[in-house]
């Protein structure tokens, strides 16, 4: 009553009417957004499911021009989610762990929590710069050109001996 | 006997109580390393970048040239792609959102509620890479046939809409990311969005519906209200996203690293610059401006998520 109060001007078809632009508004976003999914799934499947075969399971990329597949890349994403599995359950279940038994409304913990919330959705490119810079690079480094400062100092603690495949 | 028996359980005490502080510290360490890891990112990509920094100073952020040749690197293409294809992603999404949002707490079948929230999920589930394929491949084609090209032919001559509507409609460009952007995040915004109008008190909805509201002014001045704040927040996380990704954006901007003219032109965003030299950086130089680049999407991207987890509150720490 208060709302329609405050528009007396507004007669019931026009609100009716308003209503029902809302309504088919709101069913068409949902529709639309049902139709992209529709379109990603459905040209995946026409496109993909010809290249689909036994050897795309159990043969490795070929050379241009010869028969091959993608166990390769599969086997690798494995490999990749495996280990990047191990690492992240342990360090997550703990620190979760300590969120939620230990931190309670610590300030360090709340910053902690803070971070981790903005760390989920940090762009990913972002991290691999990360991680190059921090395990590849001092690796790559040549006498000509070091790794910035701090991690000439770590690399001789990182790799004594620089391994040849790195 | 009874009298021993308690005291001696009093003593005792419960089997692996000597680990708690180990694990306690075990706890500890593991969230500190969380808090490392980003302040690693921060000072890593800052030291990387220092050099591009300190020999480009303030021309990094407003020059637009970027001559691996002569070593001569300024990010502005990169930066203003990044800002305006998140933006134009936004303001494509959040109505979209806003609609699918409003249509899954309000208007669904019951019945219907979970396939298409679910459905909608899944359009969250699908990888970055799926879209950039896709939008390439298949909406690319049809976006130049159906959009660019009657738009380049309907804007008046000498208009700003000229100007806007330039660039070459092969289907990538600008717009074409900002599109895809807008259909990644999507399903993001709409999923907050939804979870913050089931907060909403059912008493207070069903009060407005009980004196005579519609739907609309039901959603227009009870949920948006009770929402308000929390519902900035998910925006800002959509934007957060729409800022860094990398993959389905390289695929459709056409990755020119001139200053973006119009919308149809090609461009470049921060991450898919660094997704598509880095890995053939020439020199310490081109390294160091690619690090020095992301660490401007560093400070972009946290400002915007620090911003909406601030908004969203503690509430979804769940």
């Amino acid at each position: 009553m208060a709302i329609a109060a405050q528009r007396p001007g507004r007669s019931r078809a026009s609100r009716k009417l308003a209503n029902g632009l809302f309504v088919a508004a709101c069913s068409a976003c949902t529709g639309l957004a049902l139709i992209f999914l529709v379109a990603i799934l459905v040209s995946l499947v026409v496109k993909g499911i010809g290249g689909v075969n036994l050897a795309v399971f159990t043969m490795s990329t070929p050379a241009p021009g010869s028969p091959g597949g993608l166990a390769n890349a599969i086997v690798g994403s494995l490999m990749l989610c495996a280990c990047a599995m191990v690492i992240a359950v342990v360090v997550g279940v703990l620190a979760g762990t300590w969120l939620a038994e230990y931190a309670a409304e610590s300030p360090y913990g709340k910053i902690v929590r803070f971070t981790n919330d903005v760390l989920l959705s940090a762009p990913s490119i972002l991290i691999g710069l990360f991680i190059y810079q921090l395990a590849v690079r001092p690796c790559t480094a040549s006498p000509a050109s070091p790794a910035p400062w701090p991690w000439r100092s770590w690399q001789p603690l990182w790799s004594p001996a620089p391994p040849r495949t790195c | 006997m009874a009298d021993m028996t308690a005291g001696s359980l009093k003593r005792a005490t419960p089997v692996g109580a000597r680990f708690d502080p180990v694990f306690r510290i075990l706890c500890l360490s593991a969230a500190t390393m969380l808090l490392a890891a980003i302040a690693g990112v921060l000072v890593s990509l800052l030291i990387g970048g220092w050099p591009a920094f300190s020999k480009f100073g303030l021309r990094f952020f407003t020059s637009t040239v970027w001559n691996p040749v002569t070593e001569d690197y300024g990010g502005a293409g990169p930066i203003v792609g990044t800002l305006i294809t998140a933006t134009l992603a936004l303001l494509i999404a959040l109505p979209l959102a806003f609609g699918v949002a409003v249509y899954l707490t309000e208007f669904c079948p019951r019945a219907l509620r979970r396939p298409i929230g679910t459905a909608v999920e899944l359009l969250a589930g699908v990888p970055s890479i799926v879209y950039g394929m896709w939008g390439l491949f298949v909406l690319a084609p049809l976006f130049a046939k159906y959009v660019e090209l009657p738009l380049m032919g309907a804007a008046p001559p000498g208009s700003i809409w000229e100007t806007l509507f330039s660039g070459v409609p092969n289907g990538s460009g600008l717009l074409m990311a900002s599109v895809i952007l807008a259909i990644m995040i999507l399903p993001y915004i709409a999923a907050t969005l939804r979870e913050l109008f089931l907060t909403v008190p059912v008493k207070l909805r069903e009060s407005a519906y009980g004196v005579g509201c519609t739907s609309l002014e039901v959603v227009w001045s009870v949920t948006l209200p009770h929402v308000r704040k929390s519902a900035i927040g998910a925006v800002m996380l959509g934007l957060g996203r729409a800022l860094g990704e990398t993959m389905a954006v390289t695929f459709v901007i056409g990755n020119s690293h001139g200053f973006p003219t119009g919308l149809f032109d090609g461009g470049s965003t921060i991450a898919s610059t660094i997704a598509n030299e880095f890995a053939e950086a020439t020199s310490d130089m081109h390294t160091s401006a690619l690090l020095a680049l992301g660490f401007v999407l560093f400070l972009i991207t946290f400002a915007v998520l620090a911003i909406a987890r601030t908004l969203l509150g503690q509430r979804d720490h769940a």
